[in-house]
């Protein structure tokens, strides 16, 4: 047994004995209200207005234990929505139906559902259900959120999860920590006015701590990370919200995740959450001291490791394993660190927590006395590493196989000034009767978007070619990048091009799809603008000249670097798979002076890009047709 | 019981006096004018007989009732006379005309007021309301001068003494659609969600028309690219366009819609009344092809928004504009914004905090310079909300002072929540300290403070009266964020308040602080009463007044906007310290005491002296009273 299981062991002891000193739950329940008290909270379900949470007092909390945290204006925990319908929607404040599931001392459960019925007929018959389970051992409010799918259409619906509240029950300076790939962002509100950043787009674990900088009493949300779509924190309004990934629902079936919001105290920052500790900081001059606590239940036994580079990863400043024993909610204790200078340097803090199989390691950037990736001075090239999500349902391996029909069928997803690169007037040359569904690139409040996107593999099929024309992976959603890379990778093939939302600019990098290309992009910023426009090279036709690119990382090993322009490469192609990848990194953007021809306007364009596109059509693996 | 008597024999006694069928109107044909500018005023008599005349009085007053002209004449056949009146003072004017004919008498009266700096008298700002005004619904016939509706709008603005007026959502601006394809010249988009559209031939007629009954208009400026023109600027010159710290392209887009936009220009004018367009005319800009805002670290892109707003004047005939933090740098934060820094195409980040407040400075110094080069009475608005906290200080950035000090107006959108009910836990005492210190900080640099845009709707006609008995005691604008509902309350109110605009919203105005005011004038009444930040001092060339606003105090603490009608508030008796006048005493032996609401009435009070101070009663009023004493 490891030591984590151990561990695990232990806290359930230790939880049984809690639980065995803990009172008991007092349920009232007069409908549609339903009252519930234990040692930690005293809450209340209203039925008939979104199932949600209408009043909630932490009785824990060292002063004003009787203050209702649901401001009086409106408000609540647990209040549900799909991000395709806009707020309220008809879920948040509408009649629930409900059943008690359970109802002892120990443990009351209590299951809340209504189904979409008129606002979208693309969400008709998608029932919204929550089983919220409250223990008397626990402050922890646990949801496990189902979507089913009561209709005879496959549906895709995007939860959207609201929570709006004071924390401690007072209007005061809530602040919001959340974990992203640019490392933890901070969102605070002071005088009515909202500092940071309400948005996490790239969240990268699934927690959100939201608490009063005064009080240090807040609310910790825990969230499966891989369907978290972002955090949001409308920190003006108080509110600590989720959106999650949209999901594909066949008839008949579900899809189900869970989340736990749990009441904290003593809250100044956070670094880490989970459903067992979470990690604070405290820094006096040269002493940080990483603060470790159980999140849910006492903890017998927890292995962690800290380690701190520099920001630039030049050195390892410190680190340091140790062993927790006994830990508790109440209980802080702290692996401290004294490096002389530690003062205001950032530092990329890596915390391992647990052993073995269930061994979690988090990685964030500790930007010194911001302690937050937020004020502008702080911009550092860190990126934290994001894990991998998981998605059963879409990652299957099926044996796909693209499907023979008649005719040449494109999927063409069409981006900004994609109409300069011709494409779609190219095909029809090649092949008259090709048909193209279409696909605009739209970007808004919850980001990038195809209006048609694709959701599995299985829908593209049947296309000859995709073409992502200055549209990113981004836009694809993570449903639509696995789905291209798996049809790319059955024998399908695909052409990008460069501009303002491709490649590095749309996080093709961090994509499924990214093993795909023939080429590793560059980073977010990997739009080059020329001195002045360049002649191409390398091209068969007189094929104008060009300003701005895109610039790889690497091309990469067997990939074919077919034109080029000062230097980068411009048009590459490589085999993934069955299929093919054709990259066109140009972009058809900037003034060029009188006398240049730019590479969209020239004859050559059109011959040089018809050779391409057919020999991709021909199914040929070679680079673009000479002569 | 006696009082309420003596009201209805007065209303008696003035009934009586008029014909039942002798009846006057005055009408000034401006609203407002700068000092020197012509107002005539035209009296309308009716209930004449055949070829019967009336000898019209007409009496023009300002301050407290100083007579600043009367004129004496005879109507014509028609039973029309207007006299023609140049006011050098500003502030409020009041006329009031007054008709005999056949022994019979009546009067008529109406408000206007004269300001060099419009922003400075008016009491309300018009806007918010001409959402596609102009533009025909479907299966309507396209009519680009929809007369009617232009002259509902210009009444409505008129009729609730709004004197400058934004035209909310259209864009002129090199980037944004404004600047439309070659061979469309006259067609709009909106910005944002609020789906403005709107032509120029429409657009002039409507500027026109203000300026004929004396209203001044803006336009919101919109320093985006959007449209085909502005799409096309950008893919010409993305070395302007701003990125997220991942790299993204800053703003909206919507490619969607990009083939339908140029399948409209080139069909136009008859997609105008095309189904296949109603989307785009419905919401021509929202969302779609919006990549805003741009990198105005090129000090370029300032000069080419100067160039267009000046353009743009002389194509519309607007007065001026307002920015919605246009042109600041680093780019102002957005709800589409994923983050709130903000980077060029290569990942540098944008100037932020004095540096990047010293080049918005530079860009609203060169914009404003170079308009007011061309035209010297350009208005400028900003919505910066004007200031920060620090270390419990307040404080400015150079931006701010830039733009601010030349007689500016200050929009603070953040007052947004503060009249609404879904802000929580919001209060009228905050509400009443928060807004009149900003005013106070805005009044220092000369500007004027306006907060928008909130509630609206929701309001009853309690919440009416008392959001802006507070904003005006408080030296700032209230503007509602929708279409004004109480239109009764809302109109007498801000006619009241356009009257007496120099009591109430005169940047010589001296606030008492809050420990003197407290000290210095004690009030008791029948019910608590809300006065003590809003005590003011004002010198003119008039002389010195005090003003005391005395606002009955709301009967809930928070804005719910369903407020109860509060219970009449009695026995008011105001004790004034002599330090209030400068050690000396009131001018006279009496007070004026001022009052909106139609039931009540403004009055001469008497002003009794006694252990050294001095007392006012004000009998009883229900919402909000100005007591003004000349000393």
């Amino acid at each position: 047994m490891s030591r984590y299981l151990l561990a695990l062991v232990l806290a359930a002891t230790l939880a049984g004995l809690t639980a065995a000193g803990a009172g008991p739950l007092q349920v009232t329940s007069t409908p549609p209200t339903i009252a519930v008290t234990n040692d930690f909270y005293a809450l209340s379900f209203d039925v008939p207005h979104g199932g949600a949470i209408r009043s909630f007092k932490y009785r824990e909390q060292k002063e004003g234990a009787d203050r209702d945290w649901i401001y009086p204006t409106g408000g609540g925990l647990l209040e549900d929505m799909v991000w395709q319908q806009y707020h309220p929607g008809e879920l948040q404040n509408e009649p629930y139906e409900y059943k008690i599931l359970q109802n002892t001392p120990e443990v009351f459960q209590i299951e809340l559902w209504r189904a979409l019925k008129d606002q979208s007929a693309d969400l008709k018959g998608v029932v919204m259900r929550k089983i919220v389970t409250l223990r008397a051992d626990t402050p922890a409010i646990h949801v496990r959120m189902s979507l089913e799918n009561t209709s005879d259409a496959p549906r895709f619906p995007g939860s959207w999860i609201q929570n709006r509240f004071y924390c401690g029950g007072n209007k005061g300076l809530q602040v919001a920590y959340r974990p992203s790939n640019l490392g933890i962002r901070m969102v605070y509100v002071e005088n009515d006015r909202c500092y940071g950043d309400e948005f996490v787009r790239r969240p990268s674990a699934g927690w959100a701590m939201t608490f009063d900088r005064d009080s240090g009493v807040g609310l910790l949300a825990l969230v499966d990370y891989n369907y978290l779509k972002m955090h949001y924190s409308c920190i003006t309004m108080y509110t600590t919200e989720w959106f999650y990934d949209r999901v594909l629902i066949a008839p008949g079936k579900s899809w189900s995740t869970e989340y736990t919001l749990v009441p904290v105290q003593n809250v100044h920052n956070c670094y880490y959450a989970d459903a067992t500790a979470m990690v604070t900081a405290d820094r006096q001059e040269d002493t940080l001291k990483w603060q470790f606590r159980a999140t849910e239940q006492p903890v017998a036994s927890l292995p962690v490791s800290i380690k701190l580079e520099k920001g630039d990863r030049s050195a390892v400043v410190a680190e340091k394993t140790v062993t927790l024993t006994n830990l508790t909610r109440g209980n802080l204790q702290s692996v401290d660190f004294t490096v002389p200078g530690l003062g205001r340097q950032a530092l990329i803090v890596t915390i391992t927590l647990g052993e073995g199989a269930q061994k979690k390691t988090a990685e964030f950037l500790y930007s010194g006395d911001e302690g937050v990736y937020y004020a502008p001075e702080t911009a550092s090239p860190y990126r934290a590493p994001l894990p991998q999500k998981i998605k059963p349902e879409l990652m299957g391996q099926r044996g796909l196989k693209l499907q023979p029909h008649e005719g040449v069928r494109v999927l063409h997803a069409l981006g900004l000034w994609s109409e300069y690169n011709r494409v779609e007037p190219i095909l029809r040359n090649i092949a008259p009767g090709v048909s193209f569904r279409e696909s605009y690139y739209t970007s808004g409040v919850l980001g990038p978007e195809l209006t048609y996107q694709p959701l599995l593999a299985e829908e593209l099929l049947g296309y000859d070619l995709i073409v992502l024309d200055n549209v990113g992976a981004n836009a694809l959603g993570d449903a639509g990048q696995i789905a291209v890379q798996q049809y790319v990778q059955a024998g399908g093939k695909l052409l990008l091009t460069g501009g303002i939302s491709s490649l590095g600019k749309s996080r093709f990098q961090e994509s499924p799809l990214k093993e795909a290309l023939p080429l590793e992009p560059d980073g977010f910023f990997d739009l080059v603008r020329l001195p002045q426009f360049v002649p191409v090279a390398g091209a068969s036709y007189e094929l104008g000249q060009v300003q701005w690119l895109q610039q790889p990382k690497l091309v990469r090993p067997g990939a074919q670097t077919l034109l080029t322009a000062a230097g980068y490469p411009l048009l590459v192609s490589g085999a993934y798979g069955q299929g093919q990848v054709v990259v066109w990194l140009g972009a058809p953007m900037g003034d060029p002076p009188a006398g240049v021809t730019p590479y969209w306007e020239s004859r050559g364009w059109f011959r040089e890009m018809r050779g391409v596109l057919k020999t991709l059509l021909n199914n040929s693996t070679g680079g673009a047709p000479r002569g | 019981m006696a009082k309420f008597v003596a009201v209805l024999l007065a209303l008696l006694v003035l009934a009586s006096v008029a014909s039942a069928d002798l009846a006057v109107q005055v009408w000034p044909d401006k609203l407002q004018v700068r000092p020197g500018e012509p107002v005539q005023l035209q009296v309308t008599v009716t209930g004449l007989t055949a070829g019967q005349t009336a000898a019209v009085q007409c009496r023009v007053a300002r301050l407290l009732d100083q007579e600043a002209a009367k004129y004496d004449g005879t109507t014509d056949a028609a039973g029309k006379v207007s006299f023609t009146f140049k006011p050098t003072a500003e502030f409020g004017y009041e006329v009031t005309a007054t008709a005999t004919a056949g022994g019979q008498e009546a009067r008529g009266r109406e408000v206007f007021a004269c300001a060099q700096n419009p922003w400075s008298a008016c009491v309300a700002y018009g806007g918010d309301s001409l959402r596609s005004w102009n533009m025909p619904k479907p299966g309507e016939q396209y009519d680009p001068y929809i007369t009617k509706r232009i002259a509902d709008w210009v009444a409505d603005w008129r009729t609730n003494y709004e004197s400058v007026g934004e035209i909310l959502g259209i864009a002129y601006d090199p980037f944004s659609s404004v600047a439309p394809p070659p061979g469309i010249d006259n067609y709009f988009s909106g910005q944002g969600d609020t789906a403005y559209r709107s032509t120029v031939s429409g657009l002039k007629k409507l500027t026109s028309d203000l300026h004929a009954n004396g209203i001044y208009s803006t336009v919101y400026v919109n320093s985006s690219v959007s449209g085909v023109g502005g799409t096309e600027f950008a893919r010409k010159h993305p070395e302007y366009l701003i990125f997220t710290r991942d790299g993204s392209v800053f703003g909206g887009l919507n490619t969607q819609t990009l083939p339908l936009l140029q399948r409209f220009y080139q069909q136009y004018p008859a997609s105008l009344t095309d189904k296949e367009f109603q989307p785009i005319i419905d919401s021509i800009s929202p969302g779609g092809l919006h990549i805003a805002p741009l990198n105005f670290e090129h000090p370029e892109l300032a000069h080419l928004g100067a160039e267009s707003i000046i353009r743009g004047r002389e194509v519309l005939g607007y007065d001026g504009v307002r920015y919605d933090g246009h042109y600041s740098v680093p780019a102002i934060g957005d709800p589409l914004a994923p983050s709130s820094m903000y980077l060029d195409y290569a990942g540098k980040p944008q100037p932020s905090v004095r540096d990047g407040d010293a080049l918005t400075a530079r860009n609203m110094k060169l914009t404003m310079t170079e308009s007011r080069a061309k035209y010297s009475d350009f208005l400028f608005g900003f919505n910066w909300a004007g200031f920060r906290p620090d270390n419990g200080d307040w404080v400015m950035s150079s931006k701010e002072a830039a733009t601010i000090a030349p007689g500016s107006y200050i929009l603070d959108e953040v007052a947004k929540g503060a009249g609404e009910a879904a802000a929580p836990d919001n209060r009228w005492v905050d509400f009443a300290r928060n807004m009149t210190e900003e005013a106070e900080r805005a009044r220092k640099f000369g500007a004027f403070l306006f907060a928008g845009w909130g509630g609206g709707p929701g309001y009853n006609e309690v919440d009416t009266r008392w959001i802006k008995a507070f904003s005006w005691a408080g030296g700032f604008r209230w503007i509602p964020g929708d279409n004004r509902n109480n239109k009764a309350a809302w109109r007498l109110y801000n006619q009241f308040a356009f009257r007496y605009s120099e009591f109430l919203l005169s940047n010589t105005l001296h606030r008492l602080p809050l420990e003197e005011a407290t000290k210095l004038v004690q009030v008791t009444a029948s019910r608590p009463i809300v006065y003590e930040r809003f005590v003011e001092q004002l010198q003119n060339a008039d002389g010195r007044f005090l003003v005391i606003n005395l606002i009955n105090s709301p009967v809930e603490e928070r804005i719910t906007q369903q407020a109860a009608v509060p219970p009449v508030a009695e026995n008011v008796q105001v004790t004034l310290a002599p330090e209030l006048f400068a050690g000396g005493a009131p001018r006279l032996a009496e007070a004026r005491v001022l009052n909106p609401d139609a039931t009540e009435q403004s009055q001469t009070l008497p002003l009794q002296a006694a252990g050294g101070k001095f007392t006012a009663t004000v009998p009883s009023f229900s919402y909000w009273s100005v007591l003004v004493i000349p000393y």
